[in-house]
């Protein structure tokens, strides 16, 4: 502590004063077309000495005669100006192709991204608007080299997941993600339009100090800022639809089929089939799936002002959202405002507020998954059963006119499961903010943040008392949510030059970081009345439970940045953590990098090739940390909640909760990072090739344990894996001439796992599919071996530990079987933009190749239990000397489809066409006649087409096992954007 | 000015580090354990935890599903649905595939997660001091509670105990000392045995000096059926004389068990029970929601479903088919033994299904259909230590007169024909009242496998030659899960 106390002391008194008066220069700023540009920062290069150019473009300052000008603005190429004893310089900026010289959002400040020695991948604003996702995660999917974007799942609202540079932890894999300084996961307040740019920091040097959160990458996310002008409102409206993408025509069995199948599966079994499924049993034929299957709809309305003066400029807006799920009685809504507020009363003070808010509604199944879900569901009940109830219902079977007799699904009707039972969640969500930058002396910039990161979930749920399958006689479920964050951080940064070659700027800081959680639920059942869904309109209220836990973590961080002669740039940055998530005698983690660039294209030997117009290298080395593990995980805890009562209600009881463990302490990951960046032919080619090596240790982990302690499993640092891997990032502008632009972006990831080391007392630690086996990658699947069926009997057959062929599941030996969904060999986007006139197309594929995925729904689709079966059964052994890889159906013997091998495993490479968009930009003179700025019409698809193996519906699970959660839809959506 | 905004600065930043008490987080709804268990009120609170455990569907389902459905009483229905067939219903309790997947695995992980519990209680109660009754009263308990379960894990897990001459099969890992993460070889039958008799032995005292001073100092209510106690532990040291086929010993515990404080029930009688459409005949004695057979009570279970703790189904979810999706069904060769006119066929319903082809165990109705899962288990009764009495005299060449006495205080309550028979038929048609008396509750296969025999069901569906098991069988020693295989090197 002391250490870290000095060092900030030294540099906070470390200042030297190099200011030299002169006269001022003026000028005007203007884009290509000859428009004025507000806000373009203006600076005297190497000093903090700058201003932003006013509404018309303006700008005053003032200079040295040797000074050089830096003119920077987002979205435009980065212009150097000597001022040469000129007092006017008027300047064209020219748009910013290929992002050599792009303005880049780092922790905790901005930079060029020709000076940034880390590795990090950029989502800019033009990539996001042609991606019409309800979430930011899932718009970087294809866009960005070694991130691995999963969409987990179709429903309404969802988020999806986002791994970086491989798997690097046994927990929560996931990035820290940043919005605007501050660290939440609250997407889903956010309308994905609001954001201006992602930035993906996935080394060392990029992600280090932001410390113990870091070391599985670093997702940070600013929104829109206003800029100084004419106050701009912008309109967007937005409508699609949606469907089930069926890439390789999968379906279930029909009437007939089904009649047939369970004819010859109780024959099999030297059952009566003629009682138990008469010939004519397939007089209906129900498709149940098509039947809680819809096409679903999405709509936006969204309006934006921005604009402001040179003390002050805002961003608002506010959208709705609606999109009406593929599965039937799925639906979601969400409101959103967003203010941004940037003050500068003075020169030494700049004020900035933001505040977003929403509210968002969202109708769930009453249970998405098994045989209650309407969608999980639909896949069980027999094809020959009706919905609705009919004169041979009986009575108590007969549900308002549903039919419940459907022994084939345990009573579970899907379509009244979605008539008759609600579950409704509505979220509310706050995030205000507040940021004092202060220069108290010149070139001293001391900055204050605050914020407040809410959001309040309320779920009822109503199970109707006519939902025969269930016995309880109508159930009510409330769950209310409370999550609080509030973040508080200081920094100061000083910037000085010795002489004209040597530019440092040291920065230190400190955050203080708290995070609550809170939860009350409650049910009740034998309702009076039906359709009224507070749980109060139950006669018997049970399990009512709250659970509260939370976290701290106390940081101070350093950066020191130094560049020589504006080619070569130095940083090392300095962390310390301490967290409550570890106990006392381990606290506190040290957590380092230093990253070095070099920028090659004024050397002489460069410049002698012309072909060359950009050349960097650049590396980097750091230590990272995690603690992604549950709350008070390290302390021995007993619980005492309600479930503990014997007998009757009398005597509260108490239970050992977890078996705790003090020596638990931070997770590390040791990253080191190589990048290349180059520009050829006058940067018509560009791109990064980068190599990394992440070794993350100690990774924290349940442990399973003997269940003889009492306990299945415990936290503890239970491991090291190692990810390296290559990284390829290649833009190319093919044709530029008048009128026609077509350019390439392609990012491709080689990303390889290696477990180095398993502390769990045995070498390998497996759940029942999959296991973490030293010296293999993380996660793989490790399964039996299925070997076909014998002609001769229809068994399945299976490899024993010789090898050789058998029937007995107990002999099948369990063997590593490949790739889970999280290694695959290779994975990345190819995207092609066409630009005519006013027209753009752009069409992204996003590939994934080299995994396996365990296809448990056909699995579950297997098992003759008078269910429905999958009609890759049809092709079943019947009789001796059938070739078939699938086995007799026999209804006495349902534990053969379930028992898990690589029967159920397929390769789930894919490649699919993620999105394609369309927009035209009516040209100014027609839509200025109807007293438009701007105005665009588009056309865009997401998961239009799937090139896939893979027998099931979506090869790319977030999960690594394809189940019966909700689906991935394929969406076209008409867009109309229109600015005043 | 200046000056000022930087000293302001410097102070707020260096009070980020005035309060390391930050990082001090307290749990709100979990205690740790230096409070948990500091009074003799928390002790008694962290007991009945432990209690809680025995209600889940380790000890209160598995366990005793397992004794009937892998033996000849048991059937998977023919009219079975396929939420039978999945595997959280246990099918395999009655088909026998199986394998480390397919075994007892809730009643491994529960029944150490109590024994866990109450060795913890019993480290405290070194540390601390407390009352002298108090203090041995709660160590009764705790040491047959966990007697209790070890036994219950052997009767599952291991072959029986005269598998081996000498005991040096392998049954589990006694726990006496609960470690997170420590590696666990199994004991012998032998020492586990060793380690049961020393448990209860040094329970059976303590009982005797403490009382049911829980319940009168008010730590308790509900009624001492519900815990472990002085007749409790008796009964499970009969067990453990029984199950070693040492007779004498066996009658001597139950004898003293049946001179106590109980009464058999001395009739069963049936009615018909309608609850909100469900309609049955049900025998009176075992209906309701309150303790069954109140007079003959030594240990009982409450269980409620509703106590969220389930991984799986409870007993009645898996017998009675409230849901109408019952996996387990009787079968033809225990109904065949019942006479017409027993009461005790009351136990067996066929449920509505069509086609109606099967009777299910509706021997535990609970209240039927209100709060459907709820339903009292008899761990120990009188009748088991009448029945095992009778057994021993036969089998020590005992008083066979007295034998008769007790079995037919059995069949007469049911309104059955008495037993007149002697020797080894005498035997014979004692071991069958067992079977027909005790159907359900947990016995059969532990008997099968006390008596070394197989058996054949005639009523059976199987393919996988699993109709008939002769003796000694593989399928008489449950496997170790595989959670316990994978995270523990030291089982086998």
């Amino acid at each position: 502590m002391k250490r870290i106390f000095t060092l900030f002391l030294a540099l906070l008194f470390f200042m030297s004063r190099h200011a030299y008066s002169q006269g001022d220069v003026t000028g005007t700023v203007t884009d290509i077309e000859g428009e004025t540009l507000p806000g373009v920062t203006v600076l005297v290069k190497n000093t903090t000495n700058g201003v932003v150019t006013d509404l018309d473009g303006k700008y005053k300052l003032k200079v040295q005669t040797s000074d050089v000008l830096v003119f920077s603005s987002v979205g435009f190429k980065v212009v150097e100006v000597p001022v040469d004893g000129r007092s006017v310089i008027d300047i064209q900026l020219t748009d910013e192709v290929l992002g050599l010289d792009e303005v880049v959002v780092i922790a905790y400040g901005e930079t060029q991204k020709r000076e940034f020695t880390g590795s990090l991948a950029t989502v800019g604003a033009k990539d996001l608007e042609q991606t019409p996702q309800t979430s930011p995660i899932q718009m970087i999917q294809g866009r960005a080299a070694g991130v691995l974007v999963e969409d987990d799942s179709g429903a309404p609202g969802s988020v999806g997941s986002i791994l970086i540079r491989g798997a690097g932890s046994y927990g929560d894999n996931g990035p820290l993600y940043v919005i605007d300084g501050i660290p939440t996961s609250n997407f889903q307040a956010f309308n994905p339009n609001d954001i201006a740019s992602i930035s993906v920091l996935k080394d060392a040097a990029a992600t280090s100090i932001y410390g113990s959160r870091a070391s599985n990458g670093v997702v940070l996310i600013t929104t829109k800022k206003g800029k100084a002008g004419k106050t701009k409102i912008t309109f967007n409206a937005q409508s699609g639809f949606s469907d089930l993408e069926n890439p390789n025509n999968f379906r279930l069995m029909n009437a007939s089929e089904y009649t047939d199948y369970y004819r010859e599966a109780f024959s099999n079994a030297g059952l009566d089939s003629e009682l138990l499924m008469p010939a004519n049993s397939d007089s209906l034929n129900t498709n149940w799936l098509d039947g809680v299957l819809r096409n679903g709809k999405t709509q936006l309305y969204e309006v934006t002002a921005s604009g402001g003066s040179d003390k002050a400029t805002h961003y608002m807006s506010a959208s709705y959202f609606k999109q009406q799920g593929i599965v039937i009685g799925t639906d979601y809504e969400r409101y959103t405002g967003r203010l941004n507020l940037n003050l500068s009363p003075a020169d030494q003070l700049n004020v900035q507020f933001a505040v977003l808010g929403s509210f968002a509604k969202n109708d769930l199944q009453f249970a998405d998954g098994g045989r209650s879900g309407i969608y999980s569901g639909s896949f069980n009940v027999a094809p020959t059963a009706s919905p609705f109830a009919t004169a041979a219902t009986p009575l108590n079977l007969n549900g308002l006119g549903y039919n419940f007799d459907l022994p084939s699904n345990a009573g579970h009707n899907p379509l009244a499961a979605e008539a008759l039972n609600t579950r409704e969640r509505q979220t509310y969500r706050a995030l205000p903010t507040a940021k004092v930058t202060v220069e108290p002396i010149e070139n001293l910039v001391l900055t204050s943040s605050a914020s407040v990161d809410l959001a309040v979930s309320k779920e009822n749920a109503y199970q109707s008392k006519y939902y025969y399958a269930e016995s309880d006689n109508g159930l009510g479920e409330s769950i209310t949510d409370y999550e609080v964050s509030t973040n508080v951080n200081f920094t100061a940064k000083y910037d000085f030059s010795i002489g004209s070659d040597h530019v440092i700027t040291p920065m230190v800081g400190t955050e203080r970081y708290r995070k609550s959680y809170e939860s009350q639920s409650s049910e009740s059942s034998e309702f009076g009345f039906d359709g009224i869904p507070g749980v109060g309109a139950g006669s018997i209220l049970r399990d009512i439970s709250s659970d509260y836990t939370a976290h701290t973590l106390v940081s101070v961080f350093s950066r020191v940045n130094y560049t020589f002669q504006d080619k070569l740039f130095l940083d090392f940055s300095y962390r310390v953590d301490g967290s409550s998530r570890f106990g006392p005698e381990n606290r506190w983690g040290n957590f380092y990098s230093v990253g070095a660039g070099f920028d090659l294209s004024e050397e002489s030997f460069v410049k002698a090739i012309d072909a060359i117009s950009f050349l960097r290298v650049r590396g980097s080395y750091g230590i990272q940390g995690n603690y992604q593990i549950g709350d008070y995980q390290w302390r021995k805890t007993y619980n005492s909640n309600g479930a503990f009562i014997v007998p009757g209600g009398g005597n509260p009881g108490a239970q050992p909760e977890s078996p705790g463990n003090e020596s638990l302490q931070w997770e590390e990951s040791v990253s080191s990072n190589l990048g290349l960046d180059f520009g050829l032919f006058k940067n018509r080619v560009s791109g990064t090739l980068e190599y990394y090596s992440r070794g993350s240790d100690a990774l924290l982990g349940a442990r399973e344990i003997s269940r003889t302690s009492g306990f299945a499993s415990f936290v503890d640092n239970i491991g090291d894996i190692r990810n390296s891997g290559m990284e390829i990032s290649l833009s190319t502008v093919n044709i530029q001439k008048n009128d026609f632009t077509w350019s390439t972006d392609f990012n491709i990831t080689f990303n390889k796992s290696e477990i180095i080391k398993l502390n769990a007392d045995s070498d390998t630690t497996s759940t029942t599919t999959t296991a973490n086996i030293k010296g293999q990658p993380f996660e793989q699947w490790f399964l039996p071996q299925y070997a076909g069926v014998d002609p001769a009997t229809g068994q399945p057959l299976y490899r024993d530990a010789a090898g050789e062929l058998t029937l007995d599941e107990n002999e099948a030996q369990r063997k590593v079987s490949g790739n889970s969904a999280l290694n695959p060999d290779f994975y990345g986007g190819l995207t092609n933009t066409l630009q005519y006139k006013g027209f753009t197309l752009s069409a992204m594929f996003y590939f994934k190749y080299g995994f396996k995925v365990y296809n448990d729904l056909k699995q579950q689709l297997s098992v003759p239990g008078r269910n429905n079966n999958t009609a890759a059964n049809l092709a079943r052994w019947q009789q001796p000397g059938d070739i078939t890889d699938v086995p007799k159906v026999d209804f006495n013997d349902q534990s053969s489809a379930q028992f898990n091998s690589t029967r159920w495993l397929e390769d789930g490479s894919f490649i699919r066409l993620r999105n394609v968009s369309l927009s035209y930009l009516v040209p100014s003179e027609y839509s200025q006649r109807v007293g438009l700025s701007n105005l665009t019409l588009s056309i865009r698809a997401v998961n239009l087409l799937t090139f896939t193996e893979y027998s099931g519906f979506d090869p790319n699970v977030g999960s690594v096992n394809e189940d019966d959660d909700y689906p991935v839809n394929r969406t076209i959506t008409f867009g109309l954007s229109a600015s005043f | 000015m200046k000056l000022k905004y930087t000293t302001i600065y410097t102070i707020f930043i260096l009070s980020v580090f005035s309060c390391d008490d930050f990082l001090d987080e307290v749990p709100q709804t979990l205690v740790v354990p230096e409070v948990a268990l500091a009074t003799e009120a928390d002790i008694v609170t962290a007991l009945h935890g432990a209690y809680s455990i025995l209600n889940d569907d380790g000890f209160a389902m598995e366990h005793n599903v397992i004794a009937d459905a892998a033996t000849d009483n048991g059937k998977v229905p023919s009219d079975v649905e396929s939420a039978g067939t999945s595997s959280d219903r246990i099918p395999y309790a009655y088909s026998l595939d199986l394998n480390d997947q397919f075994t007892a695995n809730e009643l491994w992980r529960e029944a150490y997660q109590s024994i866990a519990a109450v060795n913890n209680i019993l480290d405290r109660l070194d540390e601390v001091e407390f009352g002298v009754e108090f203090e041995d009263r709660v160590k009764a308990e705790c040491l047959s509670i966990r007697a209790l379960l070890h036994f219950s894990l052997i009767e599952v897990f291991a072959q029986d105990y005269n598998y081996t001459s000498d005991q040096s099969h392998l049954a589990v890992p006694y726990i006496k000392k609960s470690t997170p993460g420590a590696a666990v070889s199994r004991n012998t039958m032998a020492e586990v045995y060793t380690e049961l008799f020393a448990d209860v032995n040094e329970a059976l005292p303590l009982f005797q000096s403490s009382g049911d001073v829980l319940t009168m100092q008010g730590y308790r209510s509900g009624g001492s059926i519900y815990f472990m106690n002085y007749y409790a532990a008796l009964g499970l040291r009969a067990r453990l004389h029984f199950y070693s086929t040492d007779y004498p010993s066996a009658l001597n515990d139950a004898n003293e068990i049946l001179s106590g404080p109980f009464t058999l029930e001395p009739t069963y009688t049936v009615s018909q029970y309608d609850n909100d459409g469900e309609v049955g005949d049900f025998v009176d004695q075992w209906y309701g929601l309150a303790p069954i057979l109140g007079g003959e009570a030594i240990f009982q279970l409450d269980v409620d479903s509703d106590d969220g703790n389930f991984a799986n189904r409870s007993l009645i979810d898996i017998y009675t088919a409230n849901n109408g999706n019952a996996a387990h069904a009787v079968s033809q060769d225990l109904i065949d033994l019942y006479e017409v006119g027993d009461a005790r066929l009351a136990w067996y319903l066929d449920e509505a299904a069509t086609p109606a082809t099967d009777l299910h165990v509706f021997k535990y109705p609970g209240g039927l259909g209100i709060n459907a899962d709820a339903h009292h288990f008899p761990v120990m009764r009188l009748t088991e230590f009448a029945l095992m009495a009778a057994e021993c005299e036969v089998l020590t060449a005992g008083d066979e007169g007295r034998a008769l006495t007790l079995v037919n205080q059995i069949t007469s309550r049911a309104g059955a024909s008495a037993i007149a028979s002697s020797g080894t038929q005498l035997q014979e048609d004692i071991i069958t009242e067992r079977r027909k008396e005790l159907a359900f509750e947990g016995h059969r296969l532990y008997d099968l496998k006390r008596l070394q025999r197989g058996f054949t069901r005639n009523d059976c569906l199987l393919s996988n030659g699993n109709c008939t098991v002769s003796y000694p069988s593989d399928l008489y020693a449950w496997p170790i899960p595989q959670y316990e295989t994978a995270a523990n090197p030291a089982i086998k």
